[in-house]
Formats: C-alpha cells, sequence, structure tokens
C-alpha cells in the first residue's frame, strides 16, 4: 500500500480488474484537489448506498477538503474526515495492506482510495439479493414458528439473536475453504455449554482443509466422529427454534453462509427422535406422539425382515389362521419372499427418491399413482402378494414419521439388512442383526458424548424426557447428559 | 495393560453387568437341574441356599478385588501370591472364561436348533452369534456395560410377563409339603446349583474400571440378590404349574412355560418366541463379559495389546462349543464347569484373601 492512488489501483486491478464485473470509479472531489477512486464488485454492493452515502457527500462536500489541503499534514486531516464526518455510513474500517482490501472487495463491501493516503477505506455496503424468509421446506410443523434459515449467514444470525436476548451469546466466526474463504459461525451460550465441548469443535474447525465448502454438508462430514457410521452424529436443520433449544440445552451450533442448514452437535440417538413440536405442545400429545416415533422407527426398520422370517422360516410363530389367510394370498406368486420383499422396498425408494425431484403437483400424484396403482396391478398380476404391498406401504408411511431426515436415511439402509438377515438365518437372523446395531450405537460417540448417552447410563433425571415428555413444571434441570455448566432451567 | 485407560463405568452399570453376566443358561434349565439333585418340591430353598452362598462368595472376591481398585485380577494376582502361582491362576482364569464362553454359545446352538432354526447346522449359528459378540467385545468395558443397560429391560419385561402371564396355571399344593423328605436333598441340589449363580467373577475385573470402587460391594450384592429373586420365582412358578414328576421330563422347562401362555383372541400363539429373542440378548450380554475378561487376561499375561487376542481366543471357543456330541454331552459339559465355577468363586476368593491377610500381618509385623 502506497499513498499513490494510480500504484494501489494498479495493484488491485492485476488481482481482480480482468473481471467485468468489478467497477474502477476513479473521481475527485472538491474540484480536482482531491483525486480518489472507488473499487467494488457489481452486484454485491448496495449501489443506493452507494450513489447517496459515499459519492454524493464525497462530491459535494468541498470545504474540509479545501482546508486540508492547505495544511501540511493535509492526508492526516483528510483521513480524520473521512473517517469521522465526510461519509455517513455505518461500517467503515481503516485498512492497510491490500490483499485484505482485495478481499473485502471480493466478500461485497466498497474500497476507497485517496491519492496522498496510504491506507484504503473499507465502506461496508454489502447488499446482494437474497431469499426471504420463509416456512422451512423440509421440516414444516404443525405448531410453532414457520421463519427458517436464509442463505446469509447475518441474517441467520439475526434470527437466533431475536430468540435470545441474553449477553452470554457467544459467536467465533471461522473462515473455511481455501479458495472460498466462507464465513463459519460458531454459536454457543458461555456459561451452559461445555468448555471442553466448544473447545472440541473449534479444534476440529480448525483442521478443515479443503478448497470449498458448498454446503454444511461438508462441515459435517470433515468434522463427525465416524465416517463408516450410517448413523448422523451431527444434526442438521433449517429452524432457528430448534438451533436455539439446542443452544439452551448446552450444545454447540455451526452456521455456515450460503446454506439455510444449520448444524447442530453432540447428537444422540433420542435427540434424532424428539421435534420440536414435543415441546410446544402439552406434555400428554407430546409424550405420546414421541412413543409412536419409537414404535414407528421399529416398525419401519423390522416389519419387512420379520415378514421374510416369519413367512419363509418360522411359520409357527403366527397364529395358525393368519398363517393360513397368508399362504392362500401368496398361492401363485412365484418368487420367494425375499425376493418379493426386495423388489417392492426397492420400488418404493426408487419413487420416493424421483418424488423429491419432481415438481409440487405432480409429486403427489406420482405418489399415489406409484403406490397404489402399481402395487395394485402387481398384485393382480401375481407377482406380489397382498400382504407384501401392505408390509412395504406400512414401512414406507413408518419411515416418514422421523423428524430429522439423516435418521431416516439411517433406518432405510439397515432396513435392507435386515431383510438379508432374515433371508439367511430367520428370527435369528433379525435378532442378531438388531443386536448388531445396539452394539454399534453403543460405541458410537458424537464429539465425546456417547450416542445412547440418554438410555445408558441410567440417570433418572434425564429419563423426563426420553421416550416421554414430562410436564414442563418437572423439566427443571438442563439434560445431565450434556455436561452443562449451568444446571437449572427454572 | 487396561486396553482404555479411560474406560470407566458407574456402579449402576457394574450392577447390571453383573446381574446380566449371571443370567444365562440358567434361565432356561434351572427348574429341572435343581429338581435332579433335589429330587422334591423343595428344591427352591436349595437354591435359595445356593444364593445364599454365592453371595457370600460374591462380597470375598469383591472385597478381594477392592484390595487393588485400580488392578484387575490378573495383575494383582500375582502381587498378592508371586509370579509363578500368580501366573498360574491367572491361566486358570483365562481357561475358565474360555470355557465358559464355549458352554454357553454351545447351549445357544441347542435351543435355537430346536425352537428357531431346525435345519441350520449348529457351526453356522455359533460362528454368526461370535462375530458379532467379538465386534462388542473390542469396544472395551464401557459399550458393554451401556449395552447391558440397554438390554435390561426388554430381559426383565420379558422375564416378568411369562411368569405372570402363566400364573393363571399356578398351583400352590404342588410346593406342598414343604420338607416333606426332610433336609437332605435340600443339601443334594445345593451342590448343583453351584453354577447357576456363577457370573459374579466377572467382579475380578469390574471392580478396576469403576469411577467409585468403594461402592463395588453394593454392586455385587444388589446383582446377586436380584438374580435369586428372579431364579427363585422362576422354579417355584415352574414346580407349581408342572409339578416335580412332569418338570423331570422336560429340557427346558421355562420354554415350556412360556409355550403354553395363551392370549384370550388368540392374537399371538407362540409367546416363547418372545422368550427365545430376549434369552438370545441374555446369553450375549454373558458370552461378551466373559470373552472380553479371557481376552483382557491374555493380554496382560504376554503384555501385548488386548485386541489380537479377542479374535485369537475364537478358535479355542469355537473348538470347546463343538467338543461335545451332543445335548446329553453338553450338559455334562455344565456339571464340570459347575465344579470349576465352585474352585473359582469360592476358593479362590478365600486363598487370596488369606494371604493377603497373612501379608498385611507380615508387614505389620515389620
Amino acid at each position: 500500500m502506497t499513498s499513490s492512488l494510480q500504484r494501489n489501483l494498479q495493484v488491485v486491478r492485476e488481482q481482480i480488474g480482468h473481471s467485468p464485473d468489478v467497477i474502477f470509479r476513479q473521481f475527485s472531489f472538491c474540484g480536482t484537489l482531491w483525486k480518489a477512486a472507488i473499487v467494488y464488485i457489481d452486484g454485491l454492493v448496495d449501489k443506493t448506498a452507494l450513489h447517496e452515502q459515499i459519492m454524493k457527500p464525497l462530491m459535494q462536500e468541498p470545504t474540509a477538503a479545501e482546508k486540508a489541503k492547505q495544511l501540511s499534514d493535509g492526508a492526516a486531516h483528510i483521513k480524520n474526515w473521512v473517517i469521522n464526518s465526510g461519509i455517513p455510513i455505518a461500517e467503515i474500517k481503516e485498512a492497510h495492506n491490500l490483499n485484505d482490501c482485495i478481499l473485502e472487495v471480493l466478500s461485497g463491501n466498497a474500497l476507497l482510495f485517496i491519492d496522498g493516503i496510504d491506507s484504503g477505506f473499507i465502506l461496508g455496503i454489502t447488499g446482494w439479493e437474497g431469499r426471504s424468509i420463509d416456512e422451512p421446506v423440509t421440516e414444516s410443523l404443525v405448531r410453532g414458528p414457520r421463519d427458517g434459515f436464509v442463505e446469509t449467514l447475518r441474517n441467520n444470525t439475526a434470527m437466533l439473536r431475536r430468540r435470545i436476548k441474553d449477553p452470554n451469546f457467544t459467536m467465533v466466526v471461522y473462515k473455511v475453504g481455501q479458495r472460498a474463504k466462507k464465513d463459519l459461525a460458531i454459536v454457543y451460550i458461555k456459561g451452559i455449554a461445555n468448555e471442553e465441548l466448544v473447545a472440541e469443535v473449534k479444534r476440529r474447525v480448525e483442521r478443515i482443509n479443503i478448497d470449498d465448502v458448498p454446503e454444511s454438508g461438508y462441515v459435517e462430514q470433515l468434522i463427525e466422529d465416524n465416517y463408516l457410521s450410517p448413523f448422523p452424529q451431527v444434526q442438521n436443520t433449517e429452524r432457528p427454534d430448534r438451533v436455539m433449544s439446542a443452544l439452551m440445552e448446552g450444545r454447540v451450533a455451526l452456521l455456515l453462509d450460503g446454506t439455510p442448514f444449520a448444524l447442530i452437535v453432540p447428537v444422540t440417538f433420542s435427540m434424532l427422535m424428539s421435534s420440536p413440536e414435543d415441546y410446544y405442545e402439552r406434555w400428554l400429545p407430546g409424550s405420546l406422539i414421541r412413543a409412536m416415533r419409537y414404535g414407528a422407527t421399529f416398525t419401519a426398520l423390522f416389519l419387512p425382515a420379520l415378514y421374510i422370517s416369519l413367512i419363509s422360516y418360522n411359520q409357527g410363530l403366527i397364529p395358525t389362521k393368519l398363517a393360513i389367510s397368508i399362504a392362500a394370498t401368496r398361492e401363485g406368486v412365484p418368487f420367494p419372499s425375499l425376493i418379493e420383499a426386495l423388489m417392492m422396498e426397492v420400488i418404493i425408494e426408487i419413487l420416493r427418491e424421483a418424488g423429491v425431484r419432481l415438481p409440487k403437483p405432480v409429486g403427489q400424484a406420482v405418489g399415489i399413482v406409484g403406490g397404489l396403482v402399481i402395487g395394485q396391478a402387481a398384485v393382480e398380476a401375481g407377482i406380489v402378494s397382498p400382504i407384501m404391498v401392505i408390509v412395504v406401504a406400512l414401512t414406507a408411511i413408518s419411515s416418514f414419521a422421523f423428524p430429522q431426515y439423516g435418521a431416516g436415511i439411517a433406518i432405510r439402509m439397515l432396513r435392507f439388512g435386515m431383510m438379508m438377515s432374515a433371508a439367511v438365518l430367520g428370527l435369528y437372523g433379525v435378532i442378531l442383526f438388531f443386536i448388531l446395531i445396539n452394539a454399534h450405537l453403543v460405541k458410537l460417540k458424537s464429539f465425546g458424548v456417547h450416542y445412547t448417552a440418554s438410555f445408558t447410563p441410567y440417570r433418572p433425571k434425564d429419563w423426563k424426557d426420553m421416550v416421554i415428555r414430562a410436564p414442563l413444571m418437572m423439566m427443571k434441570q438442563r439434560p445431565e447428559m450434556n455436561k452443562t455448566q449451568d444446571r437449572k432451567r427454572q | 495393560m487396561i486396553s482404555h485407560p479411560k474406560d470407566r463405568i458407574t456402579q449402576t452399570q457394574a450392577t447390571i453387568v453383573v446381574a446380566n453376566t449371571m443370567l444365562a443358561t440358567g434361565i432356561l434349565t434351572l427348574p429341572r437341574r435343581v429338581l435332579d439333585a433335589a429330587g422334591t418340591a423343595d428344591a427352591w430353598i436349595s437354591l435359595l441356599l445356593g444364593g445364599l452362598i454365592s453371595l457370600f462368595a460374591g462380597y470375598m472376591i469383591t472385597k478381594v478385588s477392592l484390595l487393588f481398585p485400580e488392578y484387575t485380577f490378573y495383575q494383582y494376582s500375582q502381587a498378592l501370591t508371586g509370579k509363578f502361582i500368580g501366573t498360574i491362576l491367572n491361566v486358570l482364569l483365562i481357561v475358565y472364561c474360555i470355557f465358559v464362553c464355549g458352554y454357553v454359545v454351545r447351549i445357544l446352538g441347542e435351543v435355537i436348533h430346536v425352537f428357531v432354526l431346525e435345519k441350520t447346522p449348529i457351526e453356522v449359528v455359533i460362528i454368526v452369534f461370535m462375530s458379532v459378540a467379538t465386534y462388542l467385545t473390542v469396544g472395551g468395558i464401557n459399550p458393554i456395560a451401556r449395552l447391558c443397560e440397554l438390554f435390561t429391560l426388554p430381559i426383565v419385561l420379558i422375564l416378568f410377563l411369562t411368569l405372570t402371564l402363566s400364573f393363571s396355571h399356578f398351583e400352590l399344593d404342588n410346593l406342598r409339603p414343604l420338607l416333606s423328605e426332610g433336609f437332605t436333598p435340600v443339601w443334594e441340589g445345593v451342590k448343583n446349583t453351584a453354577f447357576s449363580f456363577t457370573g459374579f467373577e466377572i467382579m475380578f475385573i469390574v471392580t478396576a474400571f469403576m469411577t467409585e470402587p468403594n461402592k463395588a460391594v453394593r454392586s455385587t450384592i444388589t446383582a446377586i440378590s436380584t438374580i435369586i429373586v428372579l431364579y427363585i420365582s422362576v422354579v417355584v412358578v415352574a414346580i407349581g404349574i408342572f409339578t416335580v414328576e412332569e418338570l423331570k421330563t422336560l429340557t427346558w422347562p421355562t420354554m415350556t412355560l412360556a409355550k403354553d401362555i395363551e392370549f384370550p383372541g388368540a392374537f399371538f400363539e407362540r409367546f416363547d418366541s418372545f422368550l427365545v429373542i430376549v434369552w438370545i440378548m441374555a446369553i450375549y450380554t454373558t458370552f461378551v463379559p466373559y470373552h472380553y475378561a479371557a481376552s483382557l487376561g491374555l493380554g496382560q499375561l504376554f503384555q501385548k495389546n488386548m485386541y489380537y487376542f479377542v479374535f485369537g481366543v475364537l478358535p479355542a471357543i469355537y473348538i470347546i462349543a463343538m467338543y461335545p456330541k451332543d445335548l446329553n454331552a453338553t450338559f455334562k459339559l455344565g456339571e464340570f464347569m459347575g465344579y470349576l465355577a465352585i474352585f473359582f468363586t469360592m476358593i479362590i476368593p478365600i486363598f487370596l484373601w488369606l494371604v493377603a491377610k497373612a501379608r498385611r500381618g507380615n508387614h505389620e509385623k515389620n
């Protein structure tokens, strides 16, 4: 950085001047006394602020500038004038390093050079087009706030700030991605969150060494404990109220600029099963619905496998009348039950995946068409038995009960493993696979917290929020498993 | 060396681990085995006496282990009795653990063969089971304890249901008259019940991992008492429902108990499938701690990482599991285990305790 305007401009031009959206606006104010230039990127800055609050005052306020030219240390005077009275904007910084200046320009700020002054001024006038706040698509609730995060970090942190006015709400911003240099904010509540946990999160974020982080999913995969596990060890959400309740429980959230999906750590199995709605409704419906969700988990995981094992291997375990009627419906089906089940399950998964990408009106129809018509046609063609269709439909519906998409995927994957075990070893295979899943869950850790921490070791105080949800009056303390500093909630 | 130096379990977890390790094959065969020896309906009294003896033995084991709170049996046996005898004791305990693993998994194979998969060779059943068990053993004591905690609820629930739902057939007269043939049959029965209550010798290892070792005695007593109550309930209900004569003819009395449960409306005909499911879980939580104990022992004996031995003992366990030719031979193996168990649960702790006292005495004299 020199005090020569042309030299500075030349350096900046070398680095970013080749792009047509980088604008260099040279002008002079106070007649021709002071030469200046503004560098900005068209599309990233708020042009109105640029016209009204920067160009206008500079070009139309000659008095102080005239005086300064006559003084011996005119440069310092002008600097002082620019910062304190010349440019009426909220954010202005003095920068001495050209690289920092260029980074700021690329981030959406404007850069002001004045001939004769050896520092540049960063004018904070970012203003790009962004999505307005809308209901989160993937996580809609019956009852609860309908605002979801957007892609701009500042808007997201503002949404969190609106929900907590505690001065202990802490934000630490990192730049991740060597080339992309995206802002990643680690938020937590000082005094509640465990210091070790925060330190561990910071450590892992600092270790991220990658070109670009296009979505928080990348961050999730780079900081998780066990990438081989089917279960997610980091929770992601679009809802600020979910982030807020997590912070209140002593967890840590990560917000990445450019994506509405925030990350929450640490995660335990019961957190994947709980939805904010459990808390907004009264305790009885909340508890029952949550218990039902656990039931849905079992159905989604076990039903096809149980069907295969009970039909093919252990027929003696079903009541006789049911066994006979099932046998009657399976008359003429050419495939063994495993192939039948696999076929139907794969078709459902393909349908589900296809349904995600279809536009809304068509998506509904495809669901109905695919489900009913294909199922019905397959039954009438004699390829599958009606019981199989029922089983597959029940399983699919149960798997929609998951409040967390990541957990739902885990259960879907494991369901296939379960079916294979059932096909190989019948009920014994199912039980062993179930034990295997449990053994895996018990070994899994998320940021130092065991995945099954809510169930084991037995902590009666935490049981109020596990399968049932006790009345608010009774939930006086934060979950013990998070080892928070401040225990009391009420 | 300890596999995971920071692996710790709480007092409740220790209780649950011990209780789950004890709850195994006994639950299925106990009523008949006790009757075989006692012969009368007072078999439950022999069970009670056997349980009380086990309580004392468990207490001794815990006390001995607490002399060296941070160390497992394999480490303090040498400190107490010198290198030579200590090493022999270690080897014996390792062999015992391997035998228990083999026996338990063989019983599993037999039960699965009878109740679930009739055509599958027992070898397959056993190998698959051992693979899933190994996955947990390499995790260390903390995941093992957590799994035991997770499984305790279904196991207790189904056992409780089995006992209460069949209660309609219960007739107290089958248990009467009390002590009709005097106390002698009861004493005979006590000898047989010894092996049923084993499992608490895992305390030799567990105290080293507890966060509060001073509460270890409470853990052991709670665990053993719970199992005593459970086993006595099963035997009493079984005798009450089947009568002594019929019971002697049943190989797996508890299963038959479950089979006879009927729901009005016949929604579910075979309740014993639940019992099988839960019993497999119980066997799993018995196999894994013993497997862990054996691998840990070998690791500490040869001063190497125990992970190699987790896999290394598998062939030995398999050989022992497949050694008996049929079910009767397996039960004979079980009797042999009983004698080994008495040696480990009663003779060794008392021996070590006396040695410790003698050493203390020596130190004080000096």
